[in-house]
């Protein structure tokens, strides 16, 4: 017998098929009406009645219009395809089921558990393998300057930073702080952030607790509060201080003490020190305010982040600054330098859970590259590709 | 394309006084001098009005949140009952008062330092998806280079690491401060760059 | 010869501030009349402006919206130039999307910011003619600190259906979340910052990041308009200027003349 030319596909199948193997249609030839049995749908009598009411929509309306039309076996087949293909128009498809738990998400989970896990266990167990951090030159010299001011000097502090950093900020700067406290400087505080007084106020209060000599305001300490403008409101105080901030933050009178009432231009404090972790904040106070300190000393307290863009600074000759303290290192060695300040307390998270917190993230970045790598050597397995890693 | 008259007048103001404070640094002269300072005194005080009118804009989107029926309306409406009641304290008890830091120690602090933590573990999985997405030289370098200031910055006494401190401080001081300085050079003259166009009035931002 | 004391800062920034401004109206005039395309072919490839001209497309057609963040650095010193690049870029990129299904969602940390940005927005609908399709709640200041910005904009990001977020400005660190978010959301992340922190952190986290002055070219990327283009060409040159200027101080150094 003759191969069955399906009239759906064109498919040629063999003789006894009843379906095409190509699209699965039924098949029937030129002479011979649909089988309707066999294909399935409801009792049809041929010719297909196309105005029969289980023809939806257009069609049915089309059959409306051509009445009982006589239909050739393929204009049947064509119309049972159409059929099919609209019927499936008003069922949403499943979509394929989510993993409950991304990959990403269980990494992050990962990671964050062991990173968390191992600095509770350090705080828990002393861990003795870590030394002190060494001090630098700058840090020294900061401290040097510290010790060669007299009791009751004026000193301006900026407190620049944001209060997301109070961990590292407050471990850098409670050493210097401290000392200055120890000299008995007369702090005037001040901030070109919002939250930068409260930040004050709350290093202040801590450090007393911990020396045990709590400094007072406005004794000991004016909080002169927050100075809009940025880099503009810095060049007017610097020029005019009593001008820009006649109030403190309480909003009470301020440069009324003797230490500082006689202070009418940024030069005139005896050593000016920024705590701040942005180098953009830095150089603005060390490229916009710094000349115009003329011999008066410049120290800054920076995040780790800020010391590799404000260290030449120190470098440079001349030099435009006189001292810097960075990150969590720079504060814990001027602290062990002059412990006694801190009557041996030491704020926040000790060294060692610091360093192990650090050595942790370099082994989770080292195991990130061997998983890499293996994933890779996987992949080019797998897939044979040219060349090997990308320049 | 013809301008309409008000922003013309914007422009005006915008390129006087802008001119005005350029000029007045390297001109010495008195009545200059005076204007120059008169007019960075006004942008100090209009940038501290620009933080209420941040807080203003803040307080309205949420208020819409709350008023119109959203997604996330209970927490905008917490943060609405959060600001009235900070505000009233620090009115009562004055911003550095022992209320209010109490407030800023115990609520601020905390969750701005725990996004900062993850912060962290966002960076070091981070890891794994650059080297995901590109796995080369550059990659391996610049992970190399982290893993090596992470190591370098701590003190192991029975292990002596002369060599990874040494490197460390090499690689501070040297290839990070030449990049960075090139980096920033490049970013200044894009900074010059931005204020002359706002200066001959090429881009117009406060043009509505 | 003392050249130290002759080179002053305020000398030196007055000379470059004039070479500038004299490269600027050169390259303005010259390339006035010039078209579109042909001086768009005439930049560098950038790869993460390629993807965002792509990405405003494809956001339209998906009716999905996008999310520019304009950072938190405000309008003073330095950071403010960021913050307004990203505003050139904003009305650009407003422009070519607002008539579509979703608008843009604007997001800043600062109340200059943010006011600048809503007569960008403003200017951009009245330039499409589509004034009635500009809303208030696009634009939100979401946070007065950076974290809390940061805090803010990433609950944009994730209840949204977006299908990019673009960070142009001033970012410190904390643009490591938004990408983040971005992320997680599955949605494209294209960074810029004049921050060098921002920076290598934009590295590490989203899908194309801006390195160095890459952000102040955004105008000119995405409009070509003859006074961006201008400007970039002008940045070129006084580049190359700059790097004669290091060179001659090294060997003067060198020399002993310094």
């Amino acid at each position: 017998m003759d191969s069955i030319t399906c009239l759906t596909c064109g498919h040629l199948n063999p003789p006894d098929n009843h379906k095409c193997e190509i699209c699965g249609s039924p098949i029937e030839t030129q002479d011979s009406p649909i089988d309707a049995t066999k294909s399935g749908s409801q009792s049809p009598n041929p010719p297909e009645d196309l105005s029969s009411p289980h023809i939806p929509g257009e069609i049915h309306g089309v059959g409306g219009l051509l009445g009982k039309a006589s239909l050739t076996p393929a204009q049947q087949a064509h119309t049972r395809l159409l059929k099919e293909l609209i019927a499936g128009e008003g069922t949403t498809p499943t979509p394929p089921g989510q993993p409950k738990m991304r990959a990403n998400n269980l990494l992050r989970i990962g990671v964050g558990s062991v990173i968390i896990l191992l600095i509770l266990i350090s705080l828990l167990v002393e861990l003795p393998f870590f030394s002190p951090p060494e001090l630098s030159s700058e840090t020294l010299a900061a401290r040097q300057l510290i010790y060669s001011l007299p009791p009751g000097a004026p000193v301006l502090v900026a407190f620049d930073y944001q209060p997301a950093y109070i961990g590292e900020m407050s471990r850098a700067s409670q050493g210097i702080l401290a000392h200055l406290m120890a000299q008995q400087a007369y702090l005037t505080l001040i901030s070109t952030q919002p939250t930068g007084p409260a930040l004050a106020e709350l290093l202040i209060a801590e450090i007393g607790r911990y020396t045990g000599s709590v400094y007072q305001a406005p004794e000991q300490y004016q909080n002169l509060g927050y100075l809009p403008g940025g880099a503009s409101g810095l060049l007017i105080f610097s020029e005019k201080p009593h001008q820009m901030t006649p109030v403190t933050a309480d909003g009470e009178p301020a440069w009324e003490n003797s230490e500082v009432n006689q202070i009418n231009h940024i030069s005139d404090f005896s050593l000016v020190l920024v705590i701040t972790d942005d180098p953009e904040t830095g150089r603005t106070w060390i490229e916009q305010i710094g000349p115009k300190l003329g011999d008066k000393p410049l120290v800054f307290v920076s995040s780790a982040q800020a010391a590799p863009i404000l260290q030449p600074y120190y470098a440079s000759q001349p030099q435009q600054l006189q001292g810097l303290i960075s990150g969590v290192a720079g504060g814990m060695a001027y602290q062990e330098s002059a412990l006694f300040f801190l009557n041996n307390n030491q704020a926040g998270v000790p060294w060692s859970t610091y360093s192990l917190a650090l050595w942790a993230g370099a082994a989770i970045m080292i195991l990130g590259v061997i998983v890499a790598f293996i994933c890779r050597m996987n992949e080019e397995d797998s897939e044979p590709r040219s060349g090997g890693m990308k320049p | 394309m013809r301008r309409r008259p008000f922003s013309v007048f914007l422009l005006v103001i915008a390129i006087a006084s802008g001119l005005v404070v350029l000029l007045g640094y390297w001109i010495n002269l008195p009545a200059l001098a005076t204007l120059r300072d008169l007019f960075v005194r006004w942008a100090a005080i209009l940038a501290g009005m620009a933080v209420l009118v941040g807080i203003l804009n803040l307080l309205y989107v949420h208020w819409l949140k709350v008023s119109q029926p959203k997604p996330g309306g209970a927490y905008s409406l917490a943060l609405l009952i959060a600001f009235v009641l900070t505000f009233l304290v620090a009115i009562v008890d004055t911003p550095t008062g022992s209320w209010s830091l109490w407030i800023f120690r115990y609520v601020q602090l905390p969750v701005e330092a725990s996004l900062l933590a993850l912060l962290a573990i966002t960076l070091l999985v981070a890891v794994f998806r650059m080297l995901h997405r590109r796995f080369d030289w550059f990659s391996l370098v610049f992970i190399g280079t982290a893993i090596l200031i992470l190591v370098g910055s701590t003190y192991l006494p029975e292990v002596n690491m002369p060599v990874l401190q040494s490197l460390r401080t090499w690689l501070l001081q040297v290839p990070t401060v030449a990049g960075a300085r090139g980096i920033l050079l490049g970013i200044g003259i894009g900074v010059v760059a931005t204020g002359v166009r706002i200066l001959t009035g090429s881009d117009r931002p406060y043009e509505g | 010869m003392n050249l130290s004391a002759w080179l002053s800062a305020e000398i030196l920034g007055l000379g470059f501030l004039l070479t500038f401004a004299l490269l600027f109206y050169i390259f303005y005039y010259w390339k006035h009349r010039a078209s579109y395309q042909k001086e768009l072919e005439e930049l560098r490839r950038i790869d993460a402006f390629t993807r965002l001209r792509k990405t405003i497309g494809q956001a339209i057609e998906n009716g999905r919206g996008l999310q520019i963040s304009i950072g938190s650095g405000g309008l003073n010193g330095i950071r403010g130039a960021a913050g307004l690049v990203s505003l050139s870029m904003l009305l650009v990129i407003t422009q070519k999307s607002c008539k579509g299904d979703q608008s843009p969602q604007v997001t800043s940390g600062d109340g200059a910011l943010a006011s600048l940005a809503q007569d960008t927005l403003h200017k951009a609908y009245r330039l499409a003619a589509v004034e009635s399709n500009s809303k208030a709640s696009q634009n939100q200041v979401t946070g007065i600190t950076p974290f809390s910005y940061a805090a803010g904009a990433m609950l944009t990001i994730l209840d949204q259906p977006l299908q990019a977020n673009l960070l142009a400005g001033n970012f410190g660190s904390e643009a490591g979340l938004l990408a983040e978010a971005g992320e997680r959301s599955s949605q494209l992340v294209i960074a810029g910052s004049d921050g060098l922190p921002a920076q290598s952190v934009m590295l590490a986290t989203a899908d194309d990041a801006l390195i160095g002055e890459e952000l102040f070219a955004g105008g000119a990327y995405l409009s070509a308009e003859p006074s961006h283009e201008a400007s970039v060409k002008a940045q070129d040159i006084l580049r190359w200027i700059i790097i004669l200027i290091i060179l001659a101080g090294v060997i003067l150094k060198l020399a002993g003349a310094l």
